[in-house]
Formats: C-alpha cells, sequence, structure tokens
C-alpha cells in the first residue's frame, strides 16, 4: 500500500501551473462538475502540461478487484 | 479499496490516480453517474489534479484520443468520495466521458458506448450495494446520468437554456409565470396538445437577449434558449408554386405544415440575433403560430357566448344588455338574434326597453344578474378563469359573444376587437391566440366628437375561426363556410416573424424539459411555440436511454458474454475471452434466457467489430463452412487459419450456442442438483 502512495501523484495545485495562469486559482465550486469548467480553461491546463498524456499509477495485480 | 481490473474491458484501461485517490472519505457506492467532461480527457484529469476540489472516479476516452478511443482511466478509489456529483458525492461514483465541448451534439463513439456498458457491469460485480436498476430519484440507487434531475438540480449546479422567470406559460389552470412552473406540471406543445414538465433549470445567462416579432410580441431569452425557427429560404421554397418544376407540388398551400416543428431547425437566440435578416433583406426567422390548446370542457354558469355579449355590451352593475334594434326590420336586428340565443340558452326574457329613439333596446334575461354576481363580474367586469381555460368551443363561444358585441370586421381580411377595458382586450388577446390566432393589442385614445375618454385598446387579427356568430358580422368573415369571395388569411399571419434581436442586462432565468414529441411547448399569452432544454434532446442522453441503460439492465444475461480475459488485441486473446465465456456458461448453468445470451454477446460483438453477427441468420452449411474455414474454439483449428473475423465470430458463438443447447436438454437434471430452475 506504501507503495501505491508513493507512486500516485503528488503535486497539488499551484505546484504545477505558473501562479498567474488564469486556471491557477480556480478553484470549482464544492460538489461542482467538470462540465462546468469553461472548455478553454481545461484545454490551458492541458497545454501548460504539454498535452502530455499522464503517467499510469503502478499498482500490483493482487490490489485489483 | 476497490481499484478494478482492466483485464477483459474491449478497450484496456490504467490508472492514473489522483492525490486524493484514498483520502477522500469513505463511501459505499449505490449509484453510477455518466457524465460528460465537455472538453478533453487530458484537459479533465490535470483540472482535477491540479484544481482540487472536484475529482472523478473514472474517465473513459472518446474519438478526440484517436487510437485510445474507448480506453479507462481511473481516477479515484471507488469505495472513496469523488466531488463531481454535488448531493450524490455521499454515494455515487462518477464516470467522466471525454467530448469535443459539445455534449448536445457529439454522440459518445461506439468504443465508449463499448467501455462504458463494460465498466457498468463492472462496478456493479464489484459493488453489489448497487442495483440494476434506472436510478429513480435524486437520492441515487442504480444508474443515472449527469443532468437527469435537471439542471441545476441535486446532482449538478450546471445550468440550462433559460427564459426570464416571469415570462407566461399556458397551463390548464391558466397562464402561469415561469418561475411558479414545477416538474410535474402540464404546459402545452406547439400542437396544442398537453405535455408534462420533466425538469426545470434555473441560472443567469451568459448573454440575455430581447426578442421583438412582427406582432409587437417581446420575449427575453438567454443566449443559449433554443428555437424552432423556418428560414425565408425554407418559407419560398414550400410556398412557391409558380415554376414549371412546381407543378407536381399541387396549388400553393394556404397554410404551413402540420409538422412544421419537424421542418424547421433548432436555433439558438444567439444564433438568431446573428442573423436578423436573409440576403434579400427580408426577415430570415419565422415561426409558425401554435395549434388551438386542448383543454378540457368545464361546467359554466353562464353560457360562455351569452357571457361574452353581456361583458361586451352588459350594464357594469346589472344583467341589462344594450343591442341595436331596427324597428323597420325586427328580424335583422342584434337584439333579436342576441334574444334568440339567450332563449336558446334556456333563459326567460323580461320586458325589452327602447332606447336612444328606438335605436337600441334593453334586453333582460331573468336569472342572469344572480348568476353574474355569483361569478364575480357583476360590478368587475372580466373573463373569470374557468371561461379561459374552459375547452376550445366553449373559448370560443366566449370570443363570438365578445366581438358580436365590440368587434367588427374591419377591412375584409382582418377582425377587430375594441374596448376601454384592457382587462376584456387581454382576455381577447388570450382567447384567440389560444384558438391559434396571431393577434395584436395596441393601445389610442378614446375620442367622441372631440373629447377624450380615455384610453382605448384594440386587438387585431386576420381571423381563421369563425370569431362572429352574429350573421351580420359572420356573412363578411372571409372563407369559412359562408358565401363570401374573399380567401383565406394570409400565410403570413399564421406565422410570427422575428423582427430584432437585443441585448439586455442578464438576469435570473429559467427553462424547461417537456416530454412532447417534438421537444417544443408554448410561452406568453399569446401562445408562442418554443423548443425546450436538456437533457431532453442531447444525443448522449438518448444513447444512454437507448443503449446504455438497457445493457444495465440486461447485465444478469450479459454477464454470460463478459469479456473476462479479452484484452481487445490479437486473436489469441479473443479466443481466450471465448473459452472463459464457454467455461462459465458450461460450470455454471444458465441464470437467464440462453438465446438471449447470445444476442446480448453479440450484440457486445457488434459493438467491437462491426455489425453481422446475426446467429440466427445462419444457417447449418454456414455453419459447417465456418467450422471447416475457421478454428475458432474448435479443437480441431489451427492457429493460421483463424482470424478474428465476422465469420469466427459467427462460427464462436455457433458453438457456444451448440454447448448451450446440450445443457438445455437437460434442465431436469440441473435443476434437481442445484435446487434452482435454469432457465
Amino acid at each position: 500500500m506504501d507503495e501505491l502512495l508513493d507512486a500516485a501523484p503528488t503535486e497539488r495545485r499551484g505546484d504545477v501551473l505558473p501562479a498567474d495562469h488564469p486556471a491557477a486559482n480556480l478553484a470549482a465550486p464544492e460538489g461542482d462538475c467538470i462540465a462546468h469548467i469553461p472548455v478553454a480553461v481545461k484545454d490551458a491546463v492541458a497545454a501548460v502540461h504539454g498535452n502530455r498524456e499522464p503517467p499510469d499509477t503502478p499498482i500490483g495485480p493482487g490490489e485489483l478487484v | 479499496m476497490a481499484l478494478i481490473s482492466f483485464t477483459g474491458s474491449p478497450h484496456g484501461g490504467s490508472h492514473k490516480l489522483l492525490p486524493e485517490w484514498n483520502r477522500q472519505p469513505r463511501i459505499t457506492p449505490t449509484t453510477i453517474i455518466d457524465h460528460s467532461i465537455v472538453g478533453s480527457a487530458l484537459g479533465a484529469w490535470y483540472y482535477f489534479r491540479d484544481t482540487t476540489g472536484i475529482e472523478s472516479h473514472f474517465i473513459v476516452r472518446g474519438a478526440r484520443s484517436g487510437s485510445a478511443d474507448g480506453h479507462i482511466w481511473q481516477l479515484m478509489d471507488t469505495g472513496r468520495q469523488a466531488d463531481a456529483n454535488l448531493n450524490a458525492n455521499a454515494f455515487a461514483i462518477s464516470i467522466e466521458t471525454e467530448d469535443n465541448g459539445d455534449p448536445d451534439d457529439f454522440p459518445w463513439s461506439r468504443a465508449q458506448l463499448a467501455s462504458l456498458r463494460w465498466l457498468h457491469a463492472k462496478l456493479r460485480a464489484v459493488h453489489s450495494t448497487i442495483p440494476r436498476r434506472r436510478c429513480p430519484s435524486p437520492r441515487g440507487g442504480g444508474l443515472g446520468y449527469h443532468t437527469m434531475w435537471g439542471a441545476p438540480s441535486a446532482w449538478t449546479p450546471v445550468a440550462g437554456k433559460l427564459l426570464a422567470l416571469d415570462t407566461l406559460v399556458p397551463t390548464p389552470d391558466g397562464l402561469l409565470a415561469l418561475r411558479e412552473i414545477r416538474v410535474g406540471a402540464t404546459v402545452f406543445d406547439e400542437r396544442g396538445e398537453p405535455c408534462k414538465v420533466t425538469a426545470t433549470y434555473d441560472d443567469l445567462p451568459e448573454r440575455a437577449w430581447r426578442i421583438m416579432f412582427d406582432d409587437g410580441l417581446e420575449v427575453l431569452a438567454g443566449g443559449e434558449h433554443q428555437w424552432v425557427t423556418i428560414t425565408r429560404g425554407q418559407r419560398k421554397g414550400y410556398f412557391r408554386r409558380d415554376r414549371p418544376r412546381d407543378r407536381h407540388r399541387g396549388p400553393r398551400p394556404d397554410s404551413y405544415p402540420q409538422d412544421w416543428a419537424r421542418w424547421g431547425k433548432v436555433r439558438n437566440t444567439d444564433e438568431i440575433a446573428s442573423g436578423i435578416l436573409a440576403s434579400d433583406g427580408a426577415y430570415q426567422h419565422t415561426i409558425p403560430v401554435a395549434g388551438r390548446l386542448r383543454l378540457g370542457e368545464r361546467e359554466l354558469a353562464v353560457d360562455p357566448y351569452l357571457l361574452g355579449v353581456w361583458l361586451g355590451d352588459g350594464g357594469e352593475r346589472d344583467g341589462v344588455i344594450t343591442a341595436g334594434f331596427d324597428p323597420d326590420d325586427l328580424m335583422a336586428s342584434d337584439a333579436e338574434f342576441i334574444a334568440r340565443q339567450f332563449i336558446r340558452a334556456g333563459y326567460e326574457l323580461g320586458a325589452w326597453q327602447p332606447r336612444y329613439g328606438h335605436r337600441t333596446l334593453t334586453l333582460r334575461a331573468l336569472g342572469v344578474e344572480r348568476q353574474l354576481r355569483e361569478l364575480g363580474v357583476l360590478g368587475n367586469k372580466h373573463a373569470p378563469q374557468d371561461y379561459l381555460v374552459a375547452s376550445a368551443d366553449q373559448r370560443l363561444a366566449l370570443l363570438q359573444g365578445l366581438m358580436d358585441t365590440d368587434g367588427s370586421n374591419c377591412s375584409g381580411r382582418g377582425v377587430e376587437f375594441t374596448s376601454k377595458s384592457e382587462a376584456l382586450a387581454d382576455a381577447v388577446v388570450w382567447l384567440a391566440s389560444s384558438l391559434g390566432q396571431r393577434v395584436r393589442k395596441s393601445k389610442g385614445e378614446a375620442r367622441l366628437r372631440g373629447v377624450s375618454f380615455g384610453p382605448k385598446y384594440r386587438v387585431t387579427w386576420a381571423s381563421t375561426v369563425p370569431c362572429f356568430r352574429m350573421p351580420r358580422k359572420a356573412a363578411r368573415l372571409h372563407g369559412l363556410g359562408n358565401s363570401s369571395s374573399e380567401t383565406l388569411p394570409s400565410v403570413r399571419s399564421q406565422s410570427r416573424q422575428i423582427v430584432r434581436c437585443e441585448p439586455v442586462p442578464i438576469q435570473p432565468m429559467r427553462c424547461l424539459t417537456v416530454d412532447s414529441p417534438n421537444s417544443m411547448y408554448v410561452i406568453t399569452d399569446r401562445c408562442l411555440p418554443t423548443h425546450n432544454t436538456c437533457p431532453g434532446k442531447p444525443v448522449r442522453v438518448r444513447q444512454w436511454e437507448q443503449i446504455l441503460l438497457p445493457a444495465f439492465l440486461r447485465q444478469e444475461v450479459n454477464d454470460l458474454g463478459t469479456f473476462e480475459g479479452f484484452s481487445g488485441n490479437g486473436r489469441e486473446s479473443f479466443e481466450a475471452a471465448v473459452r472463459h465465456a464457454v467455461d462459465r456458461i458450461m460450470s455454471q448453468g444458465l441464470t437467464g434466457d440462453a438465446d438471449g445470451a447470445i444476442r446480448a454477446w453479440a450484440r457486445q460483438l457488434d459493438d467491437l467489430h462491426g455489425p453481422a453477427s446475426n446467429t440466427a441468420d445462419v444457417g447449418e452449411r454456414v455453419r459447417n463452412q465456418l467450422r471447416a474455414g475457421f478454428g475458432g474454439v474448435h479443437p480441431g483449428a489451427t492457429g493460421d487459419q483463424v482470424r478474428p473475423s465476422q465469420a469466427f465470430i459467427i462460427a464462436t458463438l455457433l458453438d457456444i450456442q451448440s454447448k448451450l443447447e446440450q445443457l438445455l436438454s437437460q434442465p431436469a437434471q440441473t435443476a434437481d442438483q442445484s435446487g434452482e430452475t435454469t432457465t
């Protein structure tokens, strides 16, 4: 389990996005859904990360159901 | 912990866990909620990670991801809360799906549908607390989609498409403001038929417009509110009959087609506002009038025609009616006609009193005054609500009474009602509009011999209904079964043109979803047809209802054909999946309809490999050929001969079916062994 935790992404808001990025501090309302966030903001967030596919989290077969 | 294995998923899956994947509060899932991202999978994932506060358990990639179409990402432990469902977060597993930014018109790909079906079945297998049913309420329990209770609603704060809250909506109980309309209320569609409100939506629109029509009607609507309009080009194409090539189309129609709502196109206010005029300078957008509203017949204390006559020419504080009288031709006088109507309605008449030098008479029907008092109209002339929401015939009778007294046939093509009472003018506006007429209302000054008597109100329209009953007026009404040579009112008078859209400050607005066939309902006292809003029509909602939900409800049968062990790549993997399925069938027996199981499995195969695997259409000869040419799971087949083709799939299915037949030929034995019936 510890290995799993270590493997999971740990960056939080602001760790990656520039502080002046329009999406950096755009916290969604409590319980909101991603559909409520403008497409341009989502695209901008992905563009900051180079539109790269996020890495897989390695998980052992025994942990799966 | 519940991180799922994607073994057997049709397009694979992987775990891309968010930082909070196992730090959120624990939940016991009872509900699966399908979402649409309105954007890309990448954008959603990074947004979830970097701008935390919302999460989703899964993302199913879509066509914009190319070869990864249908690939599933798991972002959260399904035993932990993901905040994407507002009040449903404590019991829901959320599945986001990639789109092109427009979930209303961009459907789920075949790969996404296959993955969603697999994922739904998998989640139910992992979480036995999720019942196999359509989610019956916002409290959860089953399969749902995000906006199924409206927007905003208990599951989402996202808004729909909107009209101003004080917009009037005709209902069987009269005109209600939009803010008063609740789910389950009855409204009317563009044909005038009743329909139910299935959801309501409230929010501030990004843009708001004042839409102005050529009859003076004005409506405030959000930029995304939808309308069904017919363009100038469509109008010309439909009505034009003067060219040689139009001869086979018959004479020029005198009205819009009954199904104009399907003929027109759905456009939002923003689109309409950006193109008010056609290239030739004429108005581009037309909305035909609604049909007459179908309301139930009411028990009315006073005959509606006679009430209309009294409202028009009756005494303010008594039941006396003043009518024109010609002593030289008694039978042709208005007073004579009205008296006959009273007698026909069962009243006895009191004494007639000539007035104004025998030019008019006052009539009094015995008992009417008491009835008028009970109606609450004595001293307060108005059309009671019961009369305004009565049947079409009763409403027409009331209109005829008003028009026979205060109306006129002014120009041969149009009719007019004039009154100093705005309440009566508004009643005529509603009565005529609810009977399918396009009316105009205007305000002027009542003058007699140069003296002003205050404001007067005119309601005019080109009538397609017999709005007069009095013979001398009805005879002048064109084309309605009398001898007049006049034609019916023009097509233009049976529709409204949008003449202007001007931006207005945004304000709280609301829209409805209705269950009418064309997703339309009428608004305002003019009965203007408008389109409803999501989730009635978006393509993904239709897919959810027609594909995903039925598959989820069939899950017990589908379990037999789940592609356990099939990664979606290569023959060997497919063979392994088939063997696994056969093993399950042979070892576990059947819990559902065997043929249904095969067909359900065939449908899954269709999703993966295209249509044609219909086992019922494959004959014995074909079956033998298939067996000879494609080994599949047959022990004698060699690997080189086998291709993961349609034929191979069919042969495989046939083989499984034969095994099922063997199994089903011994039901008694199986039942005895298990203690349960097997089919």
